[in-house]
């Protein structure tokens, strides 16, 4: 560990960062996090299509473009899911085993800690629910709409929806360092991403501006729309907010 | 020199519960310092207090001058080993090894590993997960992972309390080993193992420190308040006899082995008068002294005077 890293609060980071890739590539739960969002974007990005064959004829007004079906297969929603239920163990089940305790009696500031389960957890979950997914679907809407869809338009909304699983990593690492339940955890969280459908219809600028609504904010920029600054600004005080208020928890935790 | 540990008045509370108080104690580099309780008494929490897994509610502790924190700016040179250790199943122990070898970059990593897993007897086991060790194993990677970054200061939880005998034996070497090259700071409540190993020893009891000495002072300064007398060609009649001398307050007959009658005297003055009367008691009556000394207490007992002496305060 270099010298500017401890003196950042950084201490122990490389070691522990790489161990937390190690145990991501041992965990059943990513091929999961793949399985299920490819399946499911996969099944979305050919709505059309199957519609199209049930019915032996297209819908009326039916889009066959390959761009709208990528971006229509509801990634926004797989991703969202999956972040919740991927990471909701992320600190619960090292406190359960027991392994916090051992690594934390290591030179590794708490920081480091908190810092490389989220980075890491948001870079698998980016992987592999939502780039190799959107590949998948990207490969499989050329072949059956007949021409490759605009890429960089996926890539805007696959770029955007990163902020689904940062937000949701940070969020659930934050309930952790105060919850000892995942059950419990998954709750809030889904009870979270409800908020906007539960409340937006009443009170829009409450769905306007909550963190979770950076997947609307993905689909309307992939669609060419303007980014909406007051979302992407308060997701980001949000995100800095969970990010700080877990690092002053956990920093303080008896363990 | 620096003291490998320093804390003063530590003291740790869980609401209304208070684990440790005021807890005041230095730790000479270099030695194996027994750290003796009952259950319950905090060793454990004064264990992880120095380990920065607990915060002390008042108080402050260093390690080799480094302050103790959460943060863990002194956990560079410590090695930690908890009372149940518990590591990433899916390794194995040389993966183990070398990741906490990863978090001490100054080591020279592959050799130091090699050379732990053969000193704690688990080289034929190196690469099987963890998840397949026994707790005895589980034991000795405990060990080893908390020599893995050449600490200074190794700070042991109740190290050999889940080992069988020969278990026991080997990490018990094994710290004697350690004595001179690094500071062994072990709890235990195990009273043999610490006359056996610690050059010093702290006790605890409901959360207060009690005593703490070397183990040579501390053995010392509690003997028995009678002198064993052994005597050869005694009879019926030497009991009363020894109880008939002005310097001996009672005499408490043991038993006879052969031609050796044994007697536990006390003194009604002092222990020289006492010792000086017998041997002339036996000359007089034509007798051979084999033993005529004051008997000195296992640590054991002297751990039980210790309490009994501070609870009664």
């Amino acid at each position: 560990m270099t010298a500017s890293a401890t003196n950042l609060g950084l201490q122990g980071f490389g070691p522990f960062m790489r161990k937390e890739l190690a145990e991501w590539w041992q965990r059943r739960a990513i091929l999961a996090v793949f399985g299920a969002v490819t399946v499911l974007g996969v099944i979305g990005t050919l709505a059309t299509r199957i519609d199209e064959w049930l019915s032996s004829l297209a819908p009326a007004g039916a889009q066959l473009d390959p761009t709208t079906n990528v971006l229509g297969a509801q990634f926004d929603q797989w991703i969202l899911f999956v972040a919740i239920f991927a990471s909701i163990g992320l600190l619960i089940q090292e406190r359960g085993t027991g392994t916090l305790a051992w690594t934390l009696s290591k030179p590794i500031s708490r920081n480091s800690l908190l810092l490389a389960k989220w980075l890491v957890a948001v870079a698998m979950l980016t992987l592999f629910g939502l780039v190799v997914p959107l590949s998948v679907s990207v490969v499989v809407a050329t072949v059956f709409y007949g021409g490759m869809p605009d890429l960089a338009r996926v890539a805007t909304l696959g770029g955007v929806l990163i902020a689904v699983p940062a937000f949701y990593v940070a969020f659930n690492l934050a309930l952790s360092t105060r919850l000892n339940s995942q059950a419990g955890v998954a709750a809030i969280g889904v009870g979270v991403a409800m908020v906007p459908l539960l409340f937006g219809g009443f009170l829009p600028a409450l769905a306007e501006l909550w963190p979770t609504s950076m997947s609307s904010v993905a689909l309307a920029m992939a669609s060419g729309e303007a980014p909406h600054l007051p979302t992407i600004l308060s997701w980001a005080v949000v995100l800095v907010g969970l990010g700080s208020g877990a690092l002053v928890i956990f920093r303080r935790e008896d363990l | 020199m620096t003291p490998a540990i320093e804390a003063e008045g530590l003291t740790k509370r869980y609401g209304d519960v208070a684990a440790l108080t005021d807890v005041t104690l230095n730790v000479p580099p270099g030695s194996v310092f027994g750290f003796l309780g009952p259950n319950g008494a905090g060793k454990t929490t004064a264990l992880k207090i120095l380990a920065g897994l607990s915060r002390a509610t008042s108080g402050k502790a260093a390690v080799g001058g480094v302050p103790v924190s959460l943060q863990g700016a002194h956990r560079a040179r410590v090695g930690y080993l908890a009372q149940e250790p518990r590591f990433y199943g899916w390794m194995s122990g040389r993966q183990t090894l070398a990741y906490v070898a990863s978090f001490f970059p100054q080591v020279a990593r592959r050799r130091a590993i090699d050379e732990l897993l053969e000193l704690v007897g688990l080289a034929d086991a190196a690469d099987r997960a963890t998840k397949t060790y026994s707790g005895g194993m589980r034991q000795r990677l405990g060990i080893a992972q908390a020599l893995a970054g050449d600490p200074a200061v190794v700070l042991l939880d109740e190290p050999a309390a889940a080992l069988d005998p020969i278990g026991r034996r080997d990490v018990l070497n094994l710290m004697q080993k350690l004595r001179g090259e690094t500071t062994v700071f072990y709890s235990t409540h195990i009273l043999d193992d610490v006359q056996r190993v610690s050059d010093h020893v702290a006790i605890l009891d409901h959360g207060r420190l009690v005593a703490s000495a070397p183990t040579a002072t501390l053995m010392g300064e509690f003997r028995a308040a009678t002198i064993r007398v052994v005597l050869l060609g005694a009879a019926d009649a030497t009991e009363s006899g020894l109880g008939a001398l002005p310097a001996v307050a009672g005499v408490a007959a043991l038993g006879r082995e052969g031609d050796e009658w044994r007697y536990d005297v006390t003194p009604s003055n002092g222990i020289p008068d006492a010792q000086a009367a017998v041997m002339r008691f036996a000359a007089d009556a034509g007798l051979t002294v084999v033993t005529n000394r004051q008997e000195s207490l296992n640590l054991e007992e002297v751990f039980l005077r210790i309490v009994k002496k501070e609870r009664a305060a």
